[in-house]
């Protein structure tokens, strides 16, 4: 005959399942056993954002001798959050508009607020300054009011 | 012959249930379900080419108990294709740290533009996409149950399953009790 559960084995399994409840319980510890990741959607709460480069000040050209090939450019501080390098100096025929080449005196980064180019050819120029820094650069500058430089 | 299923039988399998409900859910308690997350952000302007700066990152914890953050990790998503994300490296949160239930921590981020940043990376915006490693002393966040509750409650059960497994073949062969 197979043996049989009475009620008093099923008590006795109650007894048994509590007990080994209880026994889990015990037997594995409470401590750090939870780990996970969370984010946020990418753009919804997280960005960077890069400044704008101010533009030029609008600079002023004379020579700086009546009659004389040398030509001196003043212009104020650019302001803005970007530490500028300095400015680049560009020149343009009053005629026709067309870019000229800078000569010494001004080719290149300016650091300064002023430059005095030499050698300039005779005509009717206008000088125009944009702040550089590393590789940015602002907008430039409206054009200066026309200079002319007279043959010698 | 002796009735299959007596009074103090059926007695006995709602005991045996009782007692496998109450296992359960006197361990795995209020705990059962915490709503809840964790919610990262933070942003930082003013970015110019070499530009190096410490961005405050907002970890803010809506679970019902403390969590520890082990890592934050920051991914750099593009800008524009002539503006990728190549050009912003960000450093990993340096230490562990705790954040209160329903509180807001904050830590120290830092970010730099490369040098040589193009000129179209002017007023460009880079996503920024956070990752938060994180542990708890208390629950799982998904059932709020830990794993010796979850293995207390699993070990019940099965006990229960069998009782009435047993049972249910004693009412079947109709044997004595």
């Amino acid at each position: 005959m197979r043996p049989q559960l009475g009620p008093r084995g099923v008590v006795a399994a109650v007894v048994f399942s509590a007990l080994l409840a209880a026994a889990a319980t015990v037997a594995v510890p409470a401590t750090a056993i939870a780990s996970w990741s969370a984010g946020s959607a990418p753009g919804a709460t997280g960005r960077a954002a890069a400044l704008t480069m101010p533009g030029g000040p609008t600079p002023t050209a004379g020579t700086t001798a009546p009659g004389g090939s040398s030509v001196l450019v003043i212009w104020a501080a650019s302001i803005g959050d970007v530490p500028l390098d300095g400015y680049e100096i560009s020149s343009f025929d009053a005629v026709t508009g067309a870019p000229r080449a800078v000569g010494a005196g001004c080719a290149g980064l300016v650091v300064g607020l002023t430059c005095t180019e030499d050698g300039v050819p005779p005509g009717t120029w206008r000088y125009a300054v944009t702040p550089r820094s590393l590789t940015w650069a602002g907008a430039p500058s409206a054009l200066s009011d026309p200079v002319t430089v007279l043959p010698t | 012959m002796r009735p299959r299923v007596t009074p103090t039988r059926v007695a006995a399998i709602a005991a045996v249930i009782a007692a496998g409900a109450m296992t359960v859910f006197a361990l795995a308690g209020p705990a059962l379900a915490v709503p809840g997350r964790v919610v990262v952000g933070g942003e930082l302007d003013g970015l110019y080419p070499g530009f190096t700066g410490v961005m405050q990152a907002r970890v803010t914890n809506e679970y019902a108990e403390t969590v520890r953050v082990t890592l934050l990790d920051t991914t750099v998503l593009d800008a524009k294709s002539a503006c990728p994300a190549s050009m912003i490296t960000v450093t990993k949160s340096a230490t562990e740290f705790d954040v209160a239930a329903g509180a807001t921590a904050t830590t120290p981020i830092t970010v730099h533009m490369d040098f040589a940043a193009p000129d179209e990376c002017q007023g460009a915006t880079w996503p920024l996409h956070f990752t938060a490693s994180l542990t708890s002393v208390a629950g799982l966040p998904d059932t709020g149950m830990n794993v010796r509750q979850l293995l207390a409650a699993g070990l019940a059960l099965l006990a229960l399953g069998g009782c009435i497994a047993v049972a249910a073949r004693r009412y079947r062969t109709g044997g004595p009790a």
